[in-house]
């Protein structure tokens, strides 16, 4: 009889826990009174570096920043759970409308410009790519280098894993949204592909431009817009910022409203040279002094 | 031992909670101790089930587990089949299994019967140590030194194929699969071998026809046991070879295993969202596959227990 009861008070302490636990994995918002920030992975290293630095140069204000991917952010910052939303790309036609409808208006900042690098091994002959090119390799279409230029060898494409923020702006930029090959194999990283394009002699891979400038065994190849074009390597600083490099992009902050007190206090520090000191440390681009005094004076 | 023991604890525990002769607070304490650990295992399970439901419900149990494509993200048709990921978690897990078995048992043969006990004092404890290595160690292997093997063996242009998670995979497996199999052939009962020898059998008849049908239940659980070992494996697969769901069973492509694509997809998946749920699903999945192989070494490892008391 007590053994009974010993098991039936074991069985439900067990649900209990159970149910306790599982609702502090799913549940459970937390407000802080410190700027909360969640979006962009691409940007989330960038953003993080940048809060500690704030922390240090202020006492006032703290920002509390977390990852989710962009998309994640942005929703997040309609439904007004955050303050600030990070981007690797822009706010769609559909979320700014339904953050008006939920009364809130988002205001863009820009605050880096990112360049994406076309790598292939350090052997491959094939040195310049177009657009078009690249869109064939990556939707299955090119699948040897002698169909571009080069050697009679196969193409093995790497990508980033589906759900990165470089894997979305390739995929809308260079794919205009179709299907990748089921053949481009996902890596979890920058260092990753640049590892296996390094040791497969028909790799190519595309990789943020900090890491490009570092890896060893991998080439980066012009790019073009198209076959009339003259070809840019994302190294160059002009071609990136003038936009002729075809995969140079903007990263994003977004706020409810125009920034005020302490966001505002923030997203001025992010625009500060120290900030943007961060932004080249970081491996991006700082912005053009144009963009930059144009952000300014958002403010 | 301790593979072996995760889901045979709770019922093997509910069954000591009324052991004579241990009242008190130790008793007590004990019993806490296991409930927490029993109640990890049913939060995991809630927890999975629960995060599965939507993708069930939207996407179909059929549709789930028979499509042949895997392209969750996809913009105009996203597709949610979890066969080539289930096909790749299958290839892997089999190229290690055919490689691991012949070399495992060949040590373990050796081990427990042929080797000097002096020898085996020293190559037994060396080759469980393999077992203690971090298999992000592995992967690294395989990721920098062991796929140029693997290319350069069979010619092919990259070795980030199937065969070298393989073949990684067996080096894992094997000291899993030594260790528990020497254990099972160590306990058969001396007065089997002294019967052999006594009827004239030779030191190979007695192995081959006595110690191992024997210790073969033991043998068999090891063998699950290390397979296991390689379903569930995540990291040194993501390194090993090309991360593409294609639905094959060649050794010379590229796989996604079910483990790489949690692994892979759930960092950034949109929390809520229908592809989230289906990584939930995968994981589901994955989690019947290991609890049906665990209970079914299980099973076999208690009979083999029962044989000789």
């Amino acid at each position: 009889m007590q053994r009974k009861i010993t098991i039936t008070i074991g069985v439900v302490a067990v649900v209990i826990m159970a149910a306790v636990a599982a609702s502090m994995l799913t549940g459970g918002e937390d407000k802080r009174t410190t700027i909360a920030q969640a979006g962009s992975d691409t940007l989330l290293e960038l953003m993080t570096e940048m809060s500690e630095s704030f922390s240090e140069a202020q006492d006032d204000v703290a920002v509390d920043v977390t990852g989710g991917g962009s998309g994640v952010g942005i929703k997040d910052l309609i439904d007004g759970n955050i303050d600030v939303a990070q981007a690797s790309r822009q706010m769609k036609s559909t979320e700014i409308a339904a953050a008006e409808a939920n009364g809130i208006e988002a205001v863009e900042f820009s605050v880096a410009i990112d360049g994406i690098a076309i790598v292939v091994n350090a052997a491959n002959e094939v040195d310049s790519l177009t657009m078009e090119e690249l869109r064939g390799i990556y939707n299955g279409t090119i699948t040897n280098w002698n169909q571009v230029g080069g050697a009679d060898q196969a193409i093995t494409a790497y990508g980033r894993q589906t759900t990165s923020g470089t894997y979305e702006f390739f995929f809308e930029t260079v794919m205009h949204k179709e299907d990748f090959s089921q053949e481009v194999s996902q890596e979890t990283g920058n260092s990753a592909i640049a590892t296996k394009v390094k040791n497969d002699a028909g790799g190519i891979g595309y990789i943020g431009i900090g890491y490009a400038n570092q890896a060893t065994g991998v080439s980066i190849v012009l790019l073009g817009a198209d076959a009339d074009s003259e070809a840019f390597l994302p190294t160059d600083e002009g071609a990136v910022y003038s936009g002729d490099y075809p995969l140079s992009r903007h990263l994003y902050v977004y706020t409810a409203g125009t920034p005020d007190g302490a966001v505002k206090q923030w997203v001025e520090y992010i625009l500060s040279d120290a900030g943007q000191q961060i932004v080249a440390d970081t491996g991006f681009y700082k912005l053009d002094a144009d963009t930059l005094a144009a952000m300014k004076a958002k403010l | 031992m301790k593979y072996i023991n995760r889901t045979g604890a709770l019922s093997r525990v509910a069954g000591r909670t009324g052991l004579k002769g241990f009242d008190g607070a130790p008793h007590l304490i004990l019993f806490i101790i296991t409930l927490i650990s029993a109640t990890v295992l049913v939060t995991v399970a809630a927890f999975l089930i629960l995060g599965s439901l939507q993708a069930f419900r939207v996407i179909g149990i059929v549709e789930m587990l028979g499509g042949t494509v895997w392209n969750p993200t996809s913009f105009n048709n996203p597709a949610f089949g979890m066969l080539p990921l289930m096909a790749g978690t299958f290839l892997v897990s089999f190229l290690a299994a055919v490689i691991a078995i012949p070399i495992g048992l060949g040590c373990t043969i050796y081990l427990a019967e042929i080797a000097h006990p002096k020898v085996r004092a020293v190559l037994k404890p060396a080759i469980e140590l393999l077992a203690g290595i971090p298999s992000v160690v592995y992967g690294l292997f395989a990721l920098l030194i062991l796929q140029g093997w693997v290319a350069q063996v069979f010619g092919l242009q990259t070795g980030y194929v199937a065969l070298n998670g393989g073949i990684i995979l067996a080096v894992m497996m094997i000291p899993i699969m030594v260790s528990l199999a020497e254990d099972a052939i160590a306990a058969v009962p001396r007065e089997l071998r002294e019967a052999s020898y006594a009827l004239g059998a030779t030191r190979w008849e007695t192995m081959r026809s006595v110690i191992l049908p024997a210790s073969m239940s033991g043998i068999v659980a090891a063998i699950i046991l290390s397979i296991m070992r390689a379903v569930g494996e995540t990291m040194a697969v993501l390194m090993a070879f090309n991360q593409t769901p294609l639905l094959t069973l060649d050794p010379f492509s590229g796989v996604q295993t079910m483990t790489a694509t949690i692994a892979i997809e759930m960092g950034e998946a949109a929390v809520g969202g229908l592809h989230y749920s289906s990584l939930f699903a995968v994981g589901v999945v994955l989690f019947i596959i290991t609890l049906v192989m665990n209970t079914v070494a299980n099973r076999i490892m208690l009979r083999y227990s029962e044989a000789y008391r």
